[in-house]
């Protein structure tokens, strides 16, 4: 039952290879997507183009209805695979943060790569950008150590731990909640994309 | 709207509304699914750990530990190891007594030998608890090393455990002193130095595969 | 002899496809995606062979390489090499490959630039406090449902909603 413990089984050279095939997918599929143009990403912020949203929440859907099925199936363990754990401050503050860089910057990490690999400045910029952030962090944390390690962490809380309700009741309503906002999307793309300078002085 | 839109919309409410109405497979199927994975780490002996090791554990202050206990109301009556609470199947395999153990910390299951504890890891793994380990030799092994207890009848003292054993608690006591034993809480300074091939994981976040970008 | 570059696909179609890699992670490695920690990774490494004094010191970093005996051997940068990868595949099969700056029309190369490499200043910054970026904490987190990495998505999209009219010129 999946997953298993491949790192027994392939043994490390393997290993490697499938991590770079899958980023491989995952950066083809970014590209495919229009990522690799920090306009697009931006434009979600301007309502003129909700690609963002949807090609996340569809990738989120389809991963989550995936995986819940296959726990369903007995085909893989989710009660076995990473959950990133819930630190609830810094993910606030971190998110919001991260915000902020999104719009200045045009990029997130992953896509600001792809942009670099098919040679766009502005995306080599912006991985730059992130080196020195990165770094920055590891220059400040030492200021509060205490208060990124331990603030809010309640350890491994799911949306159906925290909701106290079944897995398959979230999954559920994530489903009809990204349907939903993609209609809105759709009609919001629509209307500001009628306006000339889309819908912004 | 199109149609494949439509479609698509019908098709991803349909696959949740499914996982609603699925029943949650049950313990024993799950555990028969990754008894191969389990078995495979035992076989290494990746989560047994030494009686050294637990009492590094029990006096190191930056890890949380729980002992639990396995065995029979009597047995843990005469003795066990201090702090140690006992816990019955009945709760092991209840999912919302699961649920509700503290996370961020090393659990340690105790048998008289090894027999039961493993089978109490299996069914705590497989409910996705973290950082479960069994103590090697269970208590048998820990008083041949680490008891001098009043009322022993010169029981054969061993190095090794005797694996798997078969449960029984092999130690006599004529007075059940629980914790009170001094075995239950050798003080690290005073018993004679063991090496050991140290088992347990860091908790947080290094321990598990770091899935994220933490 | 330069090619037309081809559309891009539809955002729900490329949505599908990223899922699917997403869940083949979770089947096959037991984890998500990732993106930023493999650049934190290559970051603590390079500063570790350039200041390796300085890098002792911070205990953050010293945390950072500690997971595996080369720093640089953790899967997270073996995806990045695979991302760069990929992405430069499906831009040369699409005809994307050419070296340009995608900027709003109304500011230069040069802002655009500054702007890029100031914005990914803060979000590497960012990244950090929240431990981990859109593929690892909203993708991937967010399709098994961790709390922290919701509430990291709408923070994300909060920040960037609020501060939007703010940057304007550099976009519209």
């Amino acid at each position: 039952m999946a997953p298993f413990d491949i790192n027994l089984s392939l043994g490390h050279y393997w290993l490697n290879l499938f991590y770079v095939i899958t980023g491989i997918g995952f950066g083809f599929a970014l590209e495919r997507a229009g990522f690799g143009d920090s306009r697009n990403l931006a434009a979600q912020f301007y309502l003129r183009d909700m690609r963002v949203f949807k090609v996340m929440f569809t990738a989120i859907v389809t991963a989550m209805l995936l995986i819940f099925w296959s726990d369903a199936l007995g085909f893989l363990d989710y009660k076995r695979v990473y959950v990133n754990p819930t630190y609830f401050w810094t993910a606030i503050i971190g998110g919001v943060v991260f915000g902020f860089g999104f719009v200045i910057g045009g990029y997130c990490p992953g896509t600001a790569l792809v942009s670099m690999s098919t040679l766009k400045l502005d995306g080599l910029f912006f991985v730059l950008g992130l080196s020195i952030g990165m770094f920055l962090f590891g220059e400040t944390i030492g200021f509060y150590r205490a208060f990124w390690d331990t603030s809010g962490f309640y350890g491994d809380v799911t949306l159906q731990d925290f909701f106290g309700v079944s897995a398959g009741v979230v999954v559920f309503g994530v489903v009809v909640m990204a349907i939903g906002m993609f209609w809105v999307a759709e009609k919001v793309e629509a209307y500001f994309a009628a306006k000339p300078s889309g819908g912004n002085p | 709207m199109n149609r494949t839109k439509i479609v698509g919309a019908l098709v991803a409410v349909l696959a949740a509304a499914g996982l609603l109405v699925m029943r949650q497979p049950s313990l024993d199927a799950r555990l028969a699914d990754v008894e191969t994975e389990l078995n495979a780490a035992l076989a290494a002996r990746t989560v047994q750990i030494d009686p050294a090791e637990l009492v590094d554990l029990i006096y190191n202050f930056n890890t949380a530990l729980q002992i639990m206990d396995v065995r029979d109301e009597a047995d843990y009556n005469l003795f066990h190891i201090v702090d140690a609470k006992r816990v019955t199947f009945e709760q092991i395999e209840d999912p919302k007594w699961v649920k509700g153990l503290p996370k961020q910390t090393v659990t340690v299951l105790v048998g008289n030998d090894e027999k039961r504890a493993v089978e109490a890891w299996k069914l705590l793994s497989v409910q996705g608890v973290n950082n479960v380990y069994v103590l090697a030799g269970g208590i048998n092994f820990w008083l041949d090393l680490y008891g001098d207890a009043p009322g022993r009848r010169g029981e054969k003292r061993v190095s090794q455990p005797d694996l798997p054993g078969n449960d029984i608690f092999r130690h006599r006591f004529t007075f059940a002193l629980g914790s009170k034993h001094p075995g239950a809480d050798p003080d690290p300074k005073s018993v004679p130095p063991r090496k050991y091939v140290k088992k347990v994981k860091p908790i947080g976040r290094v321990a598990k595969k770091s899935g994220g970008c933490g | 002899m330069k090619k037309k570059p081809e559309p891009y696909l539809n955002p729900y179609v490329a949505g599908i496809f990223l899922g699917v890699v997403l869940f083949i992670s979770y089947v096959v490695f037991g984890h998500g995606l990732g993106a930023s920690g493999g650049i934190a990774k290559i970051i603590g490494a390079v500063t570790d062979a350039v200041v390796p004094a300085h890098t002792e010191k911070n205990a953050y970093l010293v945390g950072l390489m500690r997971d595996s005996a080369h720093p640089l051997d953790t899967w997270l940068v073996f995806e990045v090499i695979g991302i760069l990868i990929g992405g430069f595949i499906s831009g040369t099969l699409a005809g994307r490959l050419r070296i340009e700056t995608f900027k709003g029309p109304k500011i230069s190369n040069p802002a655009r630039w500054a702007a890029a490499l100031f914005g990914g200043m803060i979000a590497g910054y960012g990244v950090r406090i929240a431990r981990g970026c859109t593929s690892s904490q909203a993708l991937s987190g967010g399709a098994v449902l961790s709390a922290g990495s919701w509430a990291f998505m709408l923070a994300v999209f909060a920040g960037a909603y609020l501060l939007a009219y703010f940057v304007r010129k550099l976009w519209n």
